[in-house]
């Protein structure tokens, strides 16, 4: 929907002015992120991988410990994105029916169990905050300003939650910007057309920044699809 | 920059849900046709995963049983059933699960069409399972419905609301009165651009009205008013292809309104709404509430 999120984003006043004001103060924050842990999802991943043949042929014991194996990440991604605990709940049902659903169509060179389900928990949710977006848009509503999250909001919400771990020391490997555009379309749930507007940069700009930044991670992280 | 590049470069907003759906579409072709795009999409989706489970967080009380009880009642996709994209994750379904009594028959008549009346078969009784759990659990009897023929299913329509091409400005002018569908504009304007594009539009007592654009590729459903479905039940659409539903995807309700793009669309197929337990079905499990379809 991304007219919706243009005319939302464009409804604002000055947005772009606001936020990158405040944007300037992320990069001591980041910068001070220390501590590396990098648990090790080997063992997880094969079994995730090994639980999922199973739920593809209508195990629902395996579908429960699949639960039990991802039923955190699926959670805290929906949250990142939404933040209200109800709707986080809410969306992340309707992943785990979806997973349940679309095993028997899950194709294991498409990436690991743990990043499809992980991507698939992402997508519900930015499709819930756009929808939610273009209720708002479609009731001509002013927007709140508070409903909207700037960006400190959004990184503040993030670092909090992060605390120590391989990708908040990462993402203080990126540059500013780069980090700006990845976390805001990430956790923040934006289209890089309204990262671009907030942050009052080139479309090219702030595709090149996510995408960088993206490859940078993975460097970071030592990441293999 | 070539077109192929300038898509490339939407591989990180992609791999991040930070692009709309016609570059969503854009790089899910590229993808599919470019081994070396397809490897990089795979690590920066891997990434993405990454920054996902940084942020884990315990689920509710409740929330685990909940599912569990969800998936017990909801059928499997068959394998290699629905070729709606060539992305491993599903395109994206509207809101969250809001099932609906069932409305009754036939409204007013398709804009700008013949006034074809589908047969006027009551609604089914789509009354939700009696259960307090966030979760669907149909009643065994539900369950073990038997499933009817799709020719069958079809006719039991409670409204079929038969549309007719229109001359492109009319149409215009007549999606613009539809509020939800105006908010879709861009895309809208992709649909209206195509020269079959067919609008049909039906009330539906005591269920809202819905609007559909049908093209030869593809489509929009968009309904406004809908009753909220029944606790733990879905609106779920269906591409009707030859008598035989394939489905187009969950919607949610968003206050009454939603809307669903169908991207494997043909000329002949129908689109059918149907109520069904949360996280939709594989094959109908009721008769459909209205269907809408070209002249």
């Amino acid at each position: 929907m991304p007219t919706l999120v243009v005319c939302a984003t464009a409804a604002l006043p000055s947005p772009s002015v606001r936020v990158t004001a405040r944007v300037r103060r992320a990069p001591e924050r980041w910068g001070t992120l220390t501590g590396v842990t990098n648990p090790a999802r080997e063992s997880v991943a094969d079994s995730a991988q090994d639980l999922m043949a199973a739920v593809a042929t209508g195990d629902q014991a395996a579908f429960a410990s699949l639960y039990d194996l991802l039923s955190r990440t699926v959670h805290g991604t929906c949250l990142g994105v939404l933040r209200d605990p109800d709707h986080a709940a809410e969306v992340a049902q309707e992943v785990w029916v979806e997973v349940w659903r679309t095993a028997t169509r899950y194709e294991a060179t498409r990436g690991s169990v743990r990043t499809w389900v992980t991507t698939l928990a992402h997508r519900r949710a930015v499709d819930r905050v756009r929808a939610v977006q273009a209720q708002r848009d479609r009731d001509q509503r002013v927007l709140d300003a508070s409903t909207e999250r700037p960006f400190d909001a959004v990184a503040d919400d993030v670092e909090q939650r992060l605390e120590q771990s391989a990708v908040r020391d990462c993402l203080g490997s990126l540059t500013e910007t780069q980090r700006t555009a990845v976390v805001l379309a990430y956790y923040g749930g934006r289209t890089y057309r309204e990262v671009a507007s907030e942050l009052d940069a080139a479309l090219p700009t702030v595709k090149s920044r996510i995408r960088d930044g993206l490859l940078r991670l993975k460097d970071c992280l030592g990441v293999t699809a | 920059m070539s077109e192929h590049d300038d898509v490339r470069a939407l591989l990180g907003a992609y791999a991040l849900d930070a692009v709309d759906d016609d570059e969503r579409r854009a790089v899910e072709a590229l993808v599919a046709a470019d081994p070396d795009a397809a490897r990089e999409l795979a690590d920066l989706r891997a990434v993405a995963a990454r920054l996902g489970a940084a942020v884990e967080a315990e689920p509710p009380v409740g929330a685990r049983d909940a599912v569990l009880a969800a998936i017990a009642s909801t059928p499997q996709d068959a394998p290699g059933s629905t070729s709606r994209t060539t992305d491993d994750v599903p395109p994206a379904v509207v809101a969250p699960a809001v099932p609906a009594t069932a409305p009754g028959a036939v409204g007013a008549p398709p804009v700008g069409g013949p006034s074809v009346g589908g047969p006027s078969v009551a609604g089914p009784s789509v009354a939700g399972p009696s259960v307090a759990a966030p979760a669907v659990v149909p009643s065994a009897a539900e369950r073990s419905t038997p499933r009817r023929g799709p020719a069958r299913w079809y006719a039991l329509a409670a409204a079929v609301a038969i549309g007719a091409a229109v001359p492109g400005a009319l149409l215009v002018q007549q999606v613009n009165h539809t509020r939800q569908v105006q908010a879709e504009q861009q895309q809208v304007a992709d649909l209206l651009t195509d020269p079959s594009a067919v609008l049909v539009h039906q009330d539906v007592a005591d269920g809202g009205d819905v609007t559909a654009i049908l093209t030869d590729t593809r489509a929009v459903f968009t309904a406004e008013n809908l009753p909220d479905p029944d606790d733990g039940r879905v609106y779920q659409l269906w591409v009707v292809r030859e008598g035989k539903p394939l489905s187009a995807g969950v919607m949610t309700s968003d206050d009454g309104t939603v809307r669903q793009f169908a991207d494997d669309f043909a000329p002949g197929d129908a689109l059918a709404v149907t109520v069904e337990p949360a996280g939709g079905s594989a094959q109908p499990t009721s008769d459909p509430i209205v269907v809408l379809a070209a002249a």
